[in-house]
């Protein structure tokens, strides 16, 4: 059985960098955005978790699901720039038929040959029986391992520590590398990303509504919903009017502390062993040391650690925004709405 | 002989109190103008004041009442009502206007127009057309708009209003005014609640909608980090000690008969309570209602953080209820009603708001769906 690993953080901590370096170890498999598109942004988490055991026909439904908030970016041209199949380009798929979860990003990021590898992987999980979604999981990541001749698989999703209480639950005995930035660099980051403002406006409607709008056409309480968010229906939506609604950097904020909380009570449920937190502006300023600590944690036996390090050092590029670019009216609400996550934070002696 | 009369908005809020009052104090015959939507318009209506009946306590054989005396007339305030006169009983003698919008967006500017100002328009020709001898309108006390102090039971000429609904009722009320050869009466209620007894409510406009907003936001901010909100006070820019001017609608039901009744010459009148509660204390009960610390007054909104932005943003449209002292005279109200006026029975205080409120978000979590916070 491969080693199981999940990079794990809020959203823009870095962990995007460490799916593409890890994506070059020889022994690893790394899964990019997997659990993102299959919970449509995090919106959909229990539905890809469901707690009665499935076919293998109702799993395909899942990781193959073509999602409506992900695709409805597509079709308005604000796709996430993590996707990776390209559909604009007179592929198989597009965005008028949109495109399924698990070839967003995570197969195009294994293979240029993405679209026989969907179809192999369909034909493996259809044949599969009725089992809980952990085993489907565990047998079709344990699947694409074996299919690329790797030990080990690194799954690793923007944002998913919202995610990880039901990682651990399905995945007891997997590692989980916890990548943490400073909170203001990942407000700032996630408020430029047209993900996160999609998630923040659909939690908007969805108290508003009762309803996911993408899930449900139910619009009882559509009359309630302010002039501003009316654009963000499926059935009216704007990608002009989505790229020109503002959400300030304090409100990621807000969320950074919230998913760092959140996230860290379940971390302390996960024995030390298993675990491992790294700084993500550690791995700017002192590459080296850090990449090698986490192969270490990764991959602990192989003998392709050092090389790998030599290769991925001249990869790790450092961001452009930081959160002092702010004016000082902002910098000081985005302190605020941080400050909550960054005591979590000290509390385990992680400090900027 | 019975009296006729003719309504609109019988379905509405005010419009089924003041029905059940008309049955209860008179033997007058109605003939509602109510829109047909997936039931005829009759089936609606009886529907609606049966609801109103069983919820809001009132005596169980006045069913009976309205399936004798209640008579729909299929119409629509958007379209073309004033050929229905042709449809309705000659010898009507009142005409009862409560039909409106309450919605306040921007989106809904057409609509609320088209049904407060032109609906308006529409129900005064039709009471010409069938000759009756008084015009009952239904406006409200927020006609008032931005201006304090005490405001009297007169015509409202210059006002700046604090929202599109505000300004169609001013302009609604202009078109009353200038009517030369119909006796008017314009009943102003204030911000209108459920049943004094029960709680019952059937519009979940003004003050329900508040508390929707405050839930909503709850959570919203749920979602974006948990528990956030149940620690940091939302910080308001508000009066604490101004009156909030709630009135229960059975209230407003009652006392508009009685003056109708009345041989009160007056033309305008405040339906509004002289006992409720400041601000401040209300919205102490509203917040707590949603399991919310009570929100941090401060005296200008530099104080704001974001979060308190983006709250106060939402709720723009009952800031104007919450800032500004008014005192609504009601020397027109109190003479017409005499004995009448029992201010009491309908006081809102803070304990008893806390039920009003209470009720609404018990019937919240039955009727609507709410999504768990996805993890």
């Amino acid at each position: 059985m491969p080693n199981e690993i999940f990079v794990i953080g809020t959203g823009r901590c870095g962990s995007t960098l460490i799916s593409n370096i890890l994506n070059h170890h020889p022994d690893v498999l790394s899964l990019s955005e997997f659990f993102t598109f299959v919970t449509d942004l995090g919106t959909l988490i229990p539905q890809a978790f469901p707690a009665m055991e499935i076919n293998g026909a109702q799993f395909w439904q899942i990781v193959s699901g073509v999602y409506a908030k992900q695709n409805i970016m597509l079709a308005h041209d604000i796709a996430i720039k993590e996707v990776l199949y390209p559909f604009k380009t007179g592929a198989r798929f597009n965005a008028s038929t949109g495109v399924p979860a698990i070839l967003q990003t995570t197969l195009p990021h294994l293979t240029t040959e993405y679209d026989a590898l969907f179809d192999q992987i369909h034909a493996v999980i259809a044949a599969r029986g009725m089992a809980t979604a952990e085993a489907h999981y565990h047998a079709l990541f344990g699947w694409l391992a074996a299919h690329f001749g790797k030990s080990i698989w690194v799954e690793r999703s923007g944002g998913s520590l919202r995610v990880i209480e039901r990682l651990y639950q399905q995945f007891p005995n997997a590692k989980f590398l916890h990548i943490v930035r400073d909170g203001r660099d990942c407000a700032l980051s996630m408020q430029r990303h047209n993900g996160f403002k999609m998630v923040l406006l659909v939690f908007q409607i969805t108290e508003i509504l009762g309803i996911d709008p993408y899930e449900s056409d139910d619009r009882s309480w559509q009359d309630d919903l302010p002039d501003e968010l009316i654009s963000f229906l499926p059935e009216s939506f704007s990608g002009k009017d989505f790229l020109a609604y503002d959400v300030p950097p304090s409100l990621y904020g807000h969320y950074w502390s919230g998913e760092i909380m959140a996230g860290l009570d379940v971390l302390d449920l996960i024995p030390a062993a298993q675990q491992l937190t790294l700084q993500y502006e550690s791995i700017l300023t002192d590459t080296r040391n850090t990449i090698e600590h986490m192969i270490q944690f990764v991959s602990p036996d192989s003998s392709a650690n050092a090389a790998w390090c030599d290769a991925v050092m001249s990869s790790v590029k450092r961001p452009t925004a930081t959160w002092q670019t702010l004016d000082a009216r902002e910098q000081s609400r985005l302190n605020d709405a941080c400050a909550p996550g960054f005591a979590a934070l000290t509390k385990r002696g992680i400090r900027w | 002989m019975s009296e006729k009369i003719v309504i609109t908005g019988g379905t509405g809020f005010v419009g089924t109190h003041l029905i059940l009052e008309l049955l209860e104090q008179s033997d007058a015959e109605l003939f509602c103008l109510v829109r047909a939507k997936n039931t005829s318009a009759e089936q609606r209506l009886h529907q609606q004041l049966v609801q109103v009946i069983e919820g809001s306590g009132y005596a169980p054989e006045l069913i009976n009442q309205v399936k004798k005396r209640c008579h729909a007339i299929e119409a629509d305030l958007q379209g073309d009502i004033t050929s229905l006169a042709k449809s309705i009983p000659s010898s009507i003698s009142q005409f009862w206007h409560c039909a409106a919008s309450l919605n306040y967006e921007e989106r809904f500017a057409a609509e609320i127009y088209d049904i407060n100002v032109e609906g308006t328009r529409k129900a005064l020709a039709l009471a010409r057309a069938l000759n009756i001898d008084c015009f009952n309108y239904v406006s409200t006390a927020y006609v008032a708009g931005r201006n304090t102090g005490v405001i009297l039971e007169s015509p409202m000429a210059e006002v700046q209003s604090s929202n599109v609904y505000e300004s169609s009722k001013v302009e609604a009320e202009q078109l009353i005014y200038a009517q030369q050869d119909m006796k008017y009466r314009i009943f102003r209620p204030s911000i209108i609640i459920g049943h004094s007894r029960t709680y019952h409510a059937i519009n979940f406009s003004g003050m329900y909608g508040f508390l929707r907003r405050l839930i909503q936001f709850k959570g919203m901010m749920a979602r974006v980090q948990r528990g956030y909100l149940e620690r940091e006070s939302i910080r308001m820019n508000v009066d604490p000690d101004v009156p909030i001017n709630l009135v229960p609608v059975d209230k407003v039901a009652k006392q508009a008969v009685a003056i109708a009744r009345s041989d009160s010459s007056n033309t305008i009148f405040h339906l509004t309570n002289p006992m409720v509660p400041t601000v401040g204390e209300a919205l102490e009960v509203l917040f707590s209602t949603v399991g919310l610390p009570p929100p941090k007054i401060v005296q200008d909104t530099t104080q704001y953080a974001w979060i308190d932005e983006k709250f106060n943003e939402k709720i723009e449209f009952y800031k104007s209820y919450l800032t500004g002292y008014k005192q609504f005279d009601r020397s027109a109200s109190n003479a017409a009603l005499g004995e009448h006026t029992n201010t009491t029975r309908y006081a809102v205080t803070a304990n008893n708001l806390n039920e009003y409120c209470g009720w609404y978000c018990a019937q919240l979590a039955q009727t609507r769906s709410q999504v768990p916070v996805s993890r």
